[in-house]
C-alpha cells in the first residue's frame, strides 16, 4: 500500500466515518504499512481502532504485540500476544512471538513450554533450539534444530546454529558441513564465514582464518566482531603492526557499540526520550547502520513533532541519504515552528542546498540569504550564496558574498577557488593566482585549484609553473575524467623546458 | 538488553506457512565414560570451620554486599599445617553503636580448627587479601583488602599489628583481590592491589541501572537489584614498592599501572613470557582486562588486547572475576583462565609464546559455564595425576535473581573440570565432572573467593569456598586413587622467605610439569604456599629445577613420592614429613 494511499484510507478511517466489519483487515494492513515505514504512532493507532471494531480479533493483538516489541515495550507485547493466542488459539505465530518476548523478559523456562507446545511449526523449532542452548541443554539444541532442518527447507540460521553449537562442543568436523552447507545457500552469509574463521581459528589454521575473516569484513566491514577476529589472527600469525591497526578499528567500533548498548537501556526507561534517540541516531550513523539511525530520528520526530533539534539533524541525514524531498518538508516544518530561533540558519541550508542542487538558483539564493542574516559567520553560506549568485549572473554581488566567506573563514578552500574564478573570467590574472594559491594553502587536497592556478600561469607566461601545476593535476586528480584528459592536452601543448 | 530484543526481533515470526516437523524428543543427559577418582566432601562444621559470611544485605542493596568475600589457606603460626582466615562483610548503614562482623581466624589444630583471637579480628567492609612475610622475619603477614581503608597487619608472632596507615598502604579505595610479587626483583615483596569501583552508598538506588541490565531485559518494570558496574567510575590500581623498614611507596603511576579505566577484581601474577621478571593480569569487571608485561625497569607495558587477553572471544569486554595461571596441557608455556558472569562462558587462553588463543570451548569450559556465574577458581591436580585440572566457585550477584530471569539462581552448584589430556597441546580438553565428584560438589551455595590448599596433610588438595552471606565451605579431597604425590615447600633466600614467584619444573618419567609458586589467586583469595604436585603412578620425582626469584637455577632430586620436602634456596633440600 503506498504512502498516500494510507494516509487516505487512515485519514477516512480517524475522521468519523462509519467503518464496515471489513475494515478491520484494512486497518490491520495499514497499520501494517504504517509500521514498515516507522511511523509507529500511526499505526498503533490504526491497531486500536481496528481493536475497537472487534477487539475479538487475533490479527490486530498479533499486530499490536509486533509493534510493541519493535520497540522494546515487552510487557505490552507480551499482553497483545497472549490476547492473540485467546482469540485464536491456533494462532502459531502468535504462539512464537509470545514466547520470543517471554524469553526476553528473562522468562526462558516458560518461553520454551510454549514453544514446545508447537512440534509441527518449524520457525518455533529454530527458535526452540536457541533457547536450549541458552539452557545448556545442548543436546536437545542439537536435536531440535536437526528436526527443524529435516521438516523445512533448507535453512541458513539453522545451519548456521548447528555450526556454532559443534564448534562450542569441539566437533570440528560437523561444524565444518554445516557452514560450508549454509555458505552453499548464501556465500555472502557473514556470520557463517566468521564462524568458519573461527573454526579454522580453533584449529591453528591461522592463515586459513585470516582469509575467512578478511573475507567477512569484505561482506560487511561494520560487524565488530570479525575486526576482533581478524587482529587475532594476525597476532597468532605474529603479524603484530597489523593487528595493532585491527584492535584500534575493532575498538573505535566497539566504542560506538557499547554507546549504543548504554543509550538501548536508558530507553528501556524512558522509550520518547529524544537526546537519547538522537545519541542513539549519531552512534549508528558512525556505524553506517542507516536504518537504525533513522529508525531513531523518526521515532524521536513521533516523540516530538516540532523539535527543532530532531528537525535539523533528521533533515540533514536525509539530505545526505539523497532523500531531498523529505528532507524539505522537515525544513519547511521547522522553519514555520520556530521562526525566531537562529538554528533555522541550517534548515534553510539545507534549504538552499537542495534548490542549488536542482539549479532552482533563485530559491536557492532566497535560502541562503536566510542563512547569511541569521548566521553572518557562515563561510560556507557566503560561497553558496556567491555560487548561486553567480549561476544567476549576479557577478558583483557574487564578488561581495565570496570575499565575505573568504573573511568569515579564510580556510575555506572553495571559497578562495571561487573568487579566483571570477577574478580569472575578469582576466585580473594576479589576484586570480593569489586567490588560487590561498584556495591551495587553505587546502592542498583540493586538486582542482591546481588545474585553475595553471591556466593562470600560462595566461601569465610562466610555463614551467604551469607545467608543474598541470602536472600535479594529473597525479593527483581522481574526478571527471574530462579534466584529466584536458589537463594532459594543455600540458602537452606546453613548450618544453 | 539490546542484544536481548535484538535476537527476539530477528526471531518474530512472520508467515505460518512452514512444513510441519517432528517433535524433538528429549534426551538424557550425557553418560560420562570414566568415572572420576576425585570425591569432594564438605565438612566445614564437622572439623570446626563453622563460620557464616555477613554480607550486610540491606533494602538499599549496597553494591559492596554483593562482591564479597574471600578468605584464606594459610600457615600464619609456621606450624607446618594451614590455617583458615575468613574475610567478613559489614552493614553499610549500621549505627556507630552497633556490632559490627570482624574476620576470623582459625587455627588448625591437627585437622581440627579453633577460632583464635590474633588481633585479626578487623571489622572493615572486606573483600580479599594477600599473605606474605612481607618484612622477612619468618612469618606471614597479611594485607587485607576493604570497601573503605585497607589494612597491613603484621605478624609479631602471638599476635598481629596493624601497620597499614603507618607503612603507607592504607589506601580507601574500594580494593579488591591483591598479590605479594617481586616485581623489581629487588629481593623483598612488593603489593598489587585491585581497586573496583567509585561507589557512594549515599547515591545508592539513585537512578542506577540494575546489575543484569546489559544482557537480560526485564520488561517495562525493572525489580531492584544491586547496581551495574557501568554506573560508576572505575579506580586506579595501586603498585606499592616495599622499601624495607621505610615501608611501601606508591609506584602506581610510575610503572605505568594506573589505569581509570578498569574496574578490578581479579590479579594474578606470573613471568607469563619466561623472561624472568614477574608479569601483572587483571581480570576487570565489564571492560577490557589488563596485561601488565614487565619491561624490566620498574615499569609495566599493558598488552592484554594484542595478546588476546583483554577480551572474550568475539571482542566482546567480559564481567571478569577470578583468575588463574596455569600449564594445562603441559607445553612449558602458562595459560589463562577467567571466570565471567552468567551466559558469557569462563575464558580460557592457552598460551602460544607471547599470544593467547581463546581455548574457551575447544577445551570445553565454555558451555558448561555459560549458565553459571562464575566467581573464584584455581587450576589444581585434585586427582593427583599430573595435570591441571580446575575449580570455579559459582553464584549470583543478584539475590532476586528470579524475578529477572528463571533459568539461573542466587546459589549455583560449582564447578569441577578434569583434564582428560589430548595428543597435542592446543588438543587437550576438559570435562565437566562436577555431578560425580562427590557430595561437596552438590552444594549450591552463593560462592564467591576459592583457595586450595592440603589442610589435612594428606598430599592432595583441598578446597576452601567462601560463599556471601553464607556458611564457608571446606571441600576435603577424598580422592579414591593410589596416585602419588609430592608436596613441595620453598626457603628463599634474599627477603622473600617463601620463594613467592619462583618457577618449578618437575620431571617424573615422562611427564614434565611446570609451576609457579603464588598465593594469591582466584577471587579476593589466598591459597596455601607450597606446591601440591601429583605424580600419577611414578613412584618418585626424578628431578626439580627450580629458577628462584633473585634468577638463580637450582636443580634437586630424585625424590621418593608421597612425601613433603623443602627446597632451599642455595642450601639444598629438608625431607620433612612422612604421610599420614
Amino acid at each position: 500500500m503506498g504512502y498516500t494511499a494510507t494516509i487516505g484510507l487512515l485519514l477516512a478511517i480517524l475522521c468519523g466515518c462509519n467503518p464496515k466489519s471489513d475494515d478491520v483487515q484494512i486497518l490491520v494492513a495499514a497499520g501494517r504499512s504504517f509500521a514498515k515505514e516507522h511511523r509507529y504512532a500511526e499505526a498503533q493507532t490504526a491497531y486500536e481502532k481496528a481493536l475497537a471494531l472487534d477487539s475479538l480479533n487475533a490479527e490486530p493483538h498479533y499486530e499490536l504485540g509486533n509493534l510493541n516489541a519493535r520497540l522494546g515495550r515487552l510487557d505490552a507485547a507480551a499482553q497483545a500476544y497472549a490476547a492473540a493466542v485467546t482469540a485464536d488459539p491456533a494462532h502459531d505465530n502468535a504462539k512464537h512471538n509470545l514466547a520470543v518476548v517471554e524469553a526476553d523478559r528473562g522468562r526462558l523456562p516458560q518461553a520454551v513450554e510454549l514453544l514446545e507446545q508447537l512440534p509441527g511449526y518449524t520457525p518455533a523449532l529454530r527458535t526452540l533450539g536457541l533457547f536450549y542452548n541458552k539452557q545448556g541443554r545442548y543436546d536437545l539444541a542439537e536435536t531440535t534444530l536437526r528436526a527443524a532442518l529435516q521438516a523445512g527447507d533448507e535453512h541458513l540460521e539453522a545451519r548456521q546454529q548447528l555450526g556454532q553449537l559443534y564448534i562450542r562442543q569441539g566437533r570440528y568436523a560437523e561444524a565444518r558441513a554445516e557452514l560450508q552447507r549454509a555458505l552453499a545457500l548464501d556465500s555472502t552469509h557473514t556470520e557463517s564465514r566468521r564462524l568458519l574463521g573461527l573454526l579454522h581459528l580453533s584449529e591453528r589454521r591461522y592463515g586459513e582464518a585470516l582469509t575467512a575473516f578478511s573475507q567477512t569484513i569484505e561482506l560487511d566491514p561494520y560487524l565488530i566482531e570479525a575486526h576482533y577476529n581478524l587482529a587475532s589472527a594476525l597476532s597468532a600469525l605474529k603479524r603484530e603492526e597489523e593487528a595493532q591497526a585491527a584492535l584500534q578499528h575493532f575498538e573505535k567500533l566497539s566504542a560506538h557499540a557499547a554507546q549504543i548498548a548504554r543509550l538501548r537501556r536508558l530507553l528501556d526507561a524512558q522509550p520518547d526520550h529524544l537526546a537519547t534517540h538522537i545519541e542513539l541516531a549519531y552512534h549508528y550513523r558512525q556505524l553506517e547502520n542507516d536504518e537504525a539511525a533513522l529508525t531513531h530520528y523518526r521515532s524521536a520526530l513521533d516523540a516530538h513533532p516540532n523539535d527543532l533539534q530532531v528537525l535539523l539533524q533528521l533533515s540533514g541525514f536525509l539530505l545526505e541519504l539523497g532523500a531531498e524531498n523529505e528532507a524539505l518538508t522537515l525544513c519547511r516544518r521547522g522553519i514555520a515552528q520556530h521562526p525566531e530561533d537562529a538554528r533555522i540558519s541550517a534548515l534553510y541550508f539545507n534549504q538552499g542546498y537542495v534548490h542549488m542542487q536542482n539549479e532552482r538558483y533563485a530559491e536557492a539564493r532566497t535560502a541562503f540569504e536566510q542563512v547569511v542574516k541569521w548566521d553572518p559567520n557562515s563561510a560556507k553560506a557566503w560561497n553558496n550564496l556567491g555560487n548561486v549568485q553567480l549561476a544567476l549572473g549576479e557577478t558583483d554581488a557574487a564578488r561581495q558574498a565570496l570575499i565575505a566567506a573568504v573573511a568569515a573563514d579564510s580556510s575555506i578552500a572553495e571559497a578562495h577557488y571561487n573568487l579566483g574564478s571570477l577574478f580569472l573570467q575578469d582576466r585580473q590574472l594576479q589576484q586570480a593566482r593569489q586567490a588560487y594559491l590561498a584556495s591551495i594553502a587553505a587546502d592542498s587536497t583540493f586538486i582542482r585549484a591546481y588545474y585553475a592556478l595553471a591556466t593562470v600561469y600560462k595566461s601569465q607566461g610562466a610555463m614551467a609553473e604551469a607545467s608543474k601545476a598541470y602536472q600535479f593535476f594529473i597525479d593527483k586528480w581522481q574526478g571527471d575524467p574530462n579534466s584529466l584528459r584536458q589537463a594532459r592536452q594543455q600540458l602537452a601543448q606546453l613548450p618544453k623546458p | 538488553m539490546y542484544a536481548a530484543i535484538l535476537l527476539g526481533l530477528l526471531l518474530l515470526a512472520c508467515s505460518s506457512n512452514e512444513k510441519s516437523a517432528a517433535p524433538p524428543s528429549p534426551s538424557a543427559a550425557q553418560p560420562e565414560t570414566v568415572a572420576p577418582s576425585i570425591h569432594f566432601v564438605e565438612v566445614a562444621a564437622t572439623v570446626g570451620l563453622s563460620w557464616r559470611h555477613e554480607n550486610g544485605l540491606s533494602d538499599k542493596r549496597h553494591f559492596p554486599e554483593t562482591m564479597g568475600g574471600g578468605g584464606a589457606f594459610l600457615d600464619y603460626d609456621s606450624d607446618g599445617d594451614l590455617d583458615v582466615y575468613a574475610i567478613n562483610g559489614a552493614f553499610i548503614d549500621a549505627s556507630p553503636q552497633a556490632p559490627r562482623p570482624v574476620n576470623a581466624l582459625y587455627r588448625n589444630d591437627s585437622g581440627r580448627f579453633a577460632l583464635v583471637d590474633a588481633g585479626l579480628g578487623h571489622p572493615g567492609l572486606g573483600m580479599g587479601l594477600a599473605a606474605a612475610d612481607y618484612d622477612a622475619d619468618g612469618d606471614l603477614d597479611i594485607y587485607l583488602t576493604n570497601f573503605g581503608a585497607n589494612a597491613l597487619y603484621r605478624n609479631d608472632g602471638e599476635h598481629f599489628s596493624e601497620i597499614g596507615e603507618s607503612t603507607g598502604v592504607a589506601d580507601a579505595r574500594w580494593g579488591t583481590s591483591c598479590a605479594f610479587a617481586d616485581y623489581d626483583r629487588d629481593g623483598d615483596l612488593d603489593l598489587y592491589v585491585a581497586n573496583y569501583v567509585e561507589y557512594d552508598p549515599s547515591e545508592a538506588n539513585a537512578d542506577q541501572l540494575p546489575y543484569m541490565a546489559a544482557s537480560q531485559s526485564y520488561g517495562d518494570e525493572i525489580p531492584p537489584g544491586y547496581p551495574h558496574p557501568d554506573n560508576f567510575r572505575g579506580q586506579a590500581d595501586l603498585l606499592f614498592r616495599n622499601d624495607g623498614d621505610a615501608g611501601f611507596s606508591d609506584v602506581s603511576q610510575l610503572s605505568g599501572i594506573a589505569d581509570e579505566g578498569g574496574k578490578g577484581l581479579g590479579v594474578v601474577v606470573a613471568d607469563y613470557d619466561d623472561d624472568g621478571w614477574p608479569d601483572i593480569y587483571v581480570a576487570n569487571d565489564a571492560v577490557r582486562n589488563f596485561l601488565y608485561h614487565n619491561k624490566q625497569n620498574g615499569s609495566f607495558a599493558e598488552r592484554a588486547a594484542i595478546a588476546g587477553v583483554a577480551y572474550g572471544q568475539d571482542g566482546q569486554m567480559e564481567a571478569g572475576m577470578g583468575v588463574d595461571w596455569g600449564d594445562y596441557n603441559g607445553d612449558g608455556v602458562f595459560d589463562l583462565t577467567v571466570t565471567n558472569f552468567q551466559a558469557e562462558p569462563n575464558s580460557l587462553y592457552r598460551g602460544e609464546e607471547g599470544f593467547f588463543a581463546n581455548a574457551t570451548f575447544a577445551a570445553n569450559i565454555g558451555l558448561p559455564s555459560l549458565p553459571l556465574l562464575g566467581f573464584g577458581t584455581q587450576f589444581f591436580d585434585p586427582d593427583l595425576d599430573g595435570d591441571l585440572d580446575l575449580f570455579v566457585a559459582n553464584g549470583h550477584v543478584l539475590d532476586n535473581v528470579l524475578e529477572i530471569d528463571q533459568s539461573t539462581n542466587y546459589g549455583q552448584r560449582n564447578l569441577l573440570f578434569r583434564n582428560d589430556g589430548g595428543l597435542r597441546p592446543e588438543q587437550v580438553r576438559f570435562t565437566d565432572i562436577s555431578a560425580l565428584a562427590g557430595p561437596g560438589l552438590q552444594l549450591a551455595r552463593v560462592s564467591r573467593g576459592s583457595a586450595t590448599g592440603d589442610y589435612d596433610n594428606d598430599g592432595d588438595p583441598d578446597l576452601l569456598v567462601f560463599n556471601s552471606g553464607q556458611l564457608l565451605s571446606l571441600l576435603r579431597n577424598d580422592r579414591e586413587d593410589d596416585h602419588h604425590w609430592i608436596t613441595i615447600r620453598l626457603n628463599g633466600a634474599d627477603r622473600n622467605p617463601h620463594g613467592i614467584g619462583a618457577r618449578l619444573t618437575a620431571t617424573s618419567g615422562t611427564v614434565v610439569q611446570m609451576r609457579e609458586l603464588r598465593g594469591s589467586r582466584s577471587y579476593l583469595s589466598q591459597s596455601q604456599l607450597r606446591i601440591c604436585l601429583g605424580l600419577g603412578s611414578q613412584p618418585q620425582l626424578d628431578s626439580i629445577e627450580v629458577r628462584w626469584p633473585s634468577g638463580r637455577i637450582e636443580r634437586f632430586g630424585p625424590f621418593a613420592a608421597n612425601q613433603t620436602i623443602t627446597l632451599n634456596e642455595s642450601h639444598g633440600i629438608n625431607a620433612e614429613i612422612s604421610p599420614p
